[in-house]
């Protein structure tokens, strides 16, 4: 037997009242869960809410003193309610009420996939930037560590080992250059003695060449002394004669060794003036040479100490940009969250969609419609069914409980 | 050689961080829709630990728990329930079934290591 509010005015005010608390806690539940994507059908359909919900206020009498509805106070008991001014603005806003739901399941199932969409690629691109920044940590640590580059069977080459190697390099390089430089300048001493060991020699050469002269002179005298003495005087001017030979010779000799050393004095001369010049010269590049060595090699460790810093600060960006797309992942899984949430949105838009239909079938007074108040009755606790099987508890998006059983 | 993890959920987006997170640390990864196509995927391979979603199309994570059950390869793999779900009625549903633990959605990457490694090593 069918109800009807002509028949039974004060027979589902407690129905009616649970519906437009259905409409307003599902458009608010829409409302709040959509507020954020801003979808333009919200506002039509919680407008049409509204309207609907008056209408039922107005048809139930609730909250009248006499519980009876303020549309059952203007038309007689025997008019259709659908000939009322309330029955015809539903029937009229009927299409609009129904393309209004349709729009918000609509737009609900569009920003799921949207939602889905978007965070597959998001999620896709935070993987990638996880991956290169992995890939980026390895090489910051394998430059630390030098490994790269390594060939095989070789020591392992490290940018602090090469800095050590070089300035040790360096160094020898610049004790050998000073070193030499020490052994020329010793050279050069030694030179000097030497010119003067030869000045010496020279000098007794002199000697040499005066003791020709004068044995030449006295081969002369003895000479014309034994031409003097004549016949007797034969032998001996043969020995005399002999004497002034052996006394050019010696002078011949004398010369010939004047010009030799004369020659090595030269030499000697010349290979004075090349070791000073060489000794003098290196000696001053090597001491220049060891202060810009010691400089670049302060300046390497300082770069070097200054790079190793820039390394250790890179790998802690590294890690934090790690543990940032660590948590960008636990917050971008509010897709599957608010998809879950958008689904139950869902139903409770379908739920009173049916409600609309209920009601409107109500007022035009069709034949073979359900009453209202069973109606009522199930949306009401599939209402309920909605919220105790409500799979999303979560009110942020901190990372769940944990229990291993 | 690497252990292999079957990862069920009927969001694609889960499943896709999940598998990230899994394969960073070394794990292979087999990824099931939902809880029927994760029934098969376990049936046609040998998988280390299952990590499964509550609220699927076709069949829901507790049904998937009970069906391993009932397969004599799966009656001691461990199952992880990975689910937006957290009330104790659920809890206890999943414990009763035979998962191994229950971890609620979303989840922090390191934290879901730690317990794959406590579980599996």
């Amino acid at each position: 037997m069918h109800s009807s509010l002509v028949d039974r005015p004060r027979s589902w005010p407690l129905g009616i009242s649970l519906a437009v608390a259905a409409l307003a806690v599902a458009g608010q539940a829409i409302w709040l869960c959509l507020a954020d994507l801003q979808l333009q059908a919200v506002p039509a359909f919680v407008a049409l809410a509204a309207l609907a919900g008056a209408a039922f206020l107005l048809r139930s009498g609730a909250g009248r003193p006499d519980g009876r509805g303020m549309l059952h106070a203007a038309p007689p008991a025997s008019v259709s309610l659908s000939a009322t001014p309330l029955g015809q603005a539903l029937s009229t806003h009927r299409e609009q009420i129904a393309r209004g739901m349709q729009s918000v399941g609509g737009d609900i199932g569009r920003t799921s996939d949207l939602l889905q969409e978007a965070v597959a690629s998001l999620s896709d691109s935070f993987r990638q930037m996880h991956e290169l920044t992995r890939e980026q940590q390895q090489i910051t640590l394998d430059i630390t560590a030098g490994e790269r580059g390594q060939r095989e069977g070789q020591e392992r080459i490290t940018f602090e080992r090469f800095v050590q190697h070089s300035s040790s390099a360096m160094r020898a390089l610049v004790e050998n250059i000073l070193n030499n430089s020490q052994v020329g300048m010793t050279l050069v001493s030694q030179m000097e003695t030497v010119d003067t060991q030869i000045k010496s020699a020279l000098a007794i050469l002199s000697e040499v060449e005066g003791i020709s002269k004068q044995t030449n002179l006295l081969a002369l005298n003895a000479a014309i002394e034994a031409a003097r003495a004549g016949e007797a005087g034969r032998g001996f001017a043969v020995v005399a004669d002999e004497v002034r030979k052996l006394s050019g010779r010696t002078h011949h000799f004398s010369e010939q060794i004047r010009q030799e050393i004369g020659r090595v004095c030269e030499s000697l001369g010349e290979a004075e003036k090349a070791i000073h010049s060489m000794a003098s010269q290196d000696m001053t590049f090597a001491l220049h040479a060891k202060r810009e060595a010691d400089d670049m090699t302060q300046q390497v460790a300082q770069i070097n100490a200054e790079l190793g810093e820039a390394m250790e600060r890179t790998a802690m960006l590294s890690s934090g940009m790690e543990a940032r797309v660590s948590e960008a992942i636990t917050a971008l899984q509010f897709q599957d969250i608010t998809t879950q949430l958008l689904a139950n949105c869902r139903g409770r838009v379908e739920m009173v969609e049916q409600l609309f239909s209920a009601i409107e079938r109500e007022f035009s007074g069709a034949p073979g419609r359900a009453p209202v108040d069973e109606v009522v009755a199930e949306l009401v606790s599939r209402g309920a069914a909605i919220e105790a099987r409500n799979p999303v508890a979560q009110k942020q998006m901190a990372s769940g409980d944990i229990d291993l059983f | 050689m690497a252990k292999t993890i079957l990862a069920v959920d009927d969001s694609a987006s889960i499943r896709q961080m999940v598998v990230f997170t899994l394969k960073s640390a070394g794990y292979d990864v087999v990824e099931a829709v939902d809880g029927q196509d994760g029934l098969d995927k376990a049936k046609a391979k040998s998988v280390n630990l299952v990590l499964t979603d509550q609220n699927m199309p076709r069949m829901d994570g507790i049904s998937l728990v009970k069906q391993l059950r009932a397969l004599p390869q799966h009656k001691s793999t461990p199952i992880l329930m990975l689910t937006t779900e957290s009330s104790d009625q659920m809890k206890a549903q999943g414990k009763a079934a035979g998962a191994t633990g229950w971890l609620v959605k979303p989840f922090d990457p390191t934290k879901l290591l730690e317990v794959v490694k406590k579980v599996i090593g």
